[in-house]
């Protein structure tokens, strides 16, 4: 029980963590992006715009869709599961906690 | 007693494993709620905004493609392979964002001061010979020397003459008033001369969408001089609906036989929703009828995003063009964007909110020091979506 609840902030920092560099990452590729004008290539079908910008305007496009789309839903997810967890860590606790007391009456 | 029950085994593991579905149903349940709601809200946070016509976000949209169009732009700014679509999109720009700032302009009258210059320059700039050298090369003729001649030049005249007319109706007083005139009537002779009641785009090319732009630059120059073009006009819109609109779907055919009239394109939706911007200055109901055929049968909805399927039920084509864009899923890029201005010309809140959502989530709108901007936009997208998103009836008053 000890090694759980030391571990549980770290890992929710680290999830943390990892949720800020993403959105810095994507915010500071959208403004690279914005500067460069580049992701109207993408819009240019019969076009021959190098490599390395179709990889990245693509690759922000996928960024953007998981940010907008996907990310809202798993801190959802993510949240509950904490919560819920910690909810049936307490209740676990609470119950050994009860054992103890009845059996040190026995 | 208290070691040996705490070290003891769990006495079975069904408890626990029933507790496991449940949590795995409810995640997964929780996720597709959330999805469902949030993303969609997120998006379209602006819509009603927008859908209103608040001065500042149409102001932010304006001073963004004020921007491209202070620049002075050449067609080597375009990247789409091909020397005579570079110069479309290059006229385009400078048409799409002239009629931006001039429906800003009215809408707004206390911000003319900012936008009527803006519409000036574009209208300048339509002018410069680097616009219309697309359609001189295709035609082997300059379409401003050629004015007296039989030649179509819809490409060029139609798009050139919109913004040139725009600006003359929303002030009399506009400084190319001669040109327009001039670019008018060669479009009124030549559309009147065709049997078909249609001009070429370029040598053999036809297409009914080109030939609304010119129609709505005529229309706005009446409106603009008082002159009566109604009769072509209304030829021209009896035209549309018995020869060039699908039965089927009720959509546009994208391009027909410069000789006869028949179509030899499929109906699509970009056609069909860029010719119902244009006919809202010609012949709204007609305009509000291509809308109602696209709102029947073309709209794709999921979880508060909305997007139009480039083709009908029995047709089908190929990922894009330089007309649709990206056809991902048979859902059409340039359609989806047309598709925002019908809704707000035509009082469809609903589908506004779920093609504003969509629109954001994938041209990635960013509000910069400079105005707001599209990343996916470029010059030519975002003086389209100024176009669209600004797009306003005709005023009852003037039509």
């Amino acid at each position: 029980m000890r090694t759980l609840t030391k571990r549980r902030p770290a890992t929710a920092r680290a999830e943390i963590i990892q949720g800020v560099i993403l959105c810095v990452v994507y915010l500071a590729l959208g403004r690279w992006l914005a500067v460069t004008g580049w992701m109207s290539v993408l819009l240019s079908p019969s076009g021959n715009p190098p490599f390395g910008v179709v990889a990245v305007a693509l690759a922000y496009i996928l960024l953007r869709l998981f940010v907008l789309l996907a990310l809202p839903g798993l801190v959802v997810v993510r949240l509950w599961n904490h919560l819920s967890s910690r909810g049936g860590a307490k209740a676990n606790l609470t119950e050994s906690q009860s054992v103890q007391i009845h059996d040190a009456d026995c | 007693m208290t070691i040996s029950r705490s070290q003891s085994p769990p006495k079975t593991s069904s408890p626990s494993r029933r507790r496991k579905i449940i949590r795995s149903f409810v995640s997964v349940a929780l996720f597709a709620v959330t999805t469902a709601i949030v993303p969609h809200l997120w998006c379209g946070r602006d819509a009603a905004r927008l859908y209103r016509g608040d001065a500042d976000v149409q102001e932010g949209l304006a001073r963004g493609v004020a921007t491209w169009i202070d620049q002075d732009l050449g067609t080597d700014q375009y990247h789409t392979g091909s020397s005579q679509f570079n110069g479309e999109w290059l006229l385009m720009t400078y048409q799409l964002a002239g009629l931006g700032f001039g429906q800003t302009a009215l809408t707004h009258p206390e911000s003319r001061a900012r936008n009527l210059p803006m519409l000036r320059k574009c209208c300048a700039r339509v002018l410069k010979p680097n616009a219309a050298s697309f359609d001189a090369a295709a035609w082997s003729e300059d379409p401003v020397k050629t004015l007296s001649g039989k030649n179509g030049h819809a490409g060029y005249l139609g798009y050139s003459n919109v913004v040139l007319s725009y600006d003359r109706w929303i002030d009399p007083a506009a400084p190319d008033r001669a040109v327009n005139d001039r670019f008018t009537a060669a479009l009124v002779r030549r559309m009147t001369a065709s049997p078909t009641h249609l001009i070429e785009t370029y040598p053999g090319e036809t297409y009914p969408a080109d030939n609304c732009v010119a129609a709505a630059s005529i229309a706005l120059a009446g409106r603009a001089t008082g002159r009566d073009y109604s009769p072509l006009l209304k030829a021209f819109g009896a035209s549309l609906r018995t020869r060039y609109l699908d039965p089927k779907s009720g959509m546009l055919y994208q391009s027909v036989s410069s000789e006869t009239g028949k179509p030899s394109g499929a109906p699509r939706a970009s056609g069909t929703l860029f010719a119902a911007y244009f006919l809202s200055f010609v012949d709204p109901k007609l305009s509000a009828d291509l809308f109602a055929a696209i709102r029947r049968n073309q709209v794709g909805e999921l979880a508060g995003f909305a997007a139009i399927r480039e083709y009908p039920a029995g047709y089908q084509g190929d990922m894009g063009d330089v007309d649709s864009g990206p056809v991902i899923f048979g859902l059409s890029t340039s359609g989806t964007a047309f598709a925002i201005a019908s809704a707000r010309m035509h009082g469809d809140e609903a589908l506004f909110r779920e093609l504003e959502s969509t629109l954001t989530l994938v041209a990635a709108p960013t509000s910069t020091r400079e105005g707001n901007k599209f990343l996916l936009g470029g010059p030519i997208g975002d003086a389209l979506l100024f176009a669209l998103l600004t797009a306003q009836p005709a005023p009852k008053e003037v039509s």
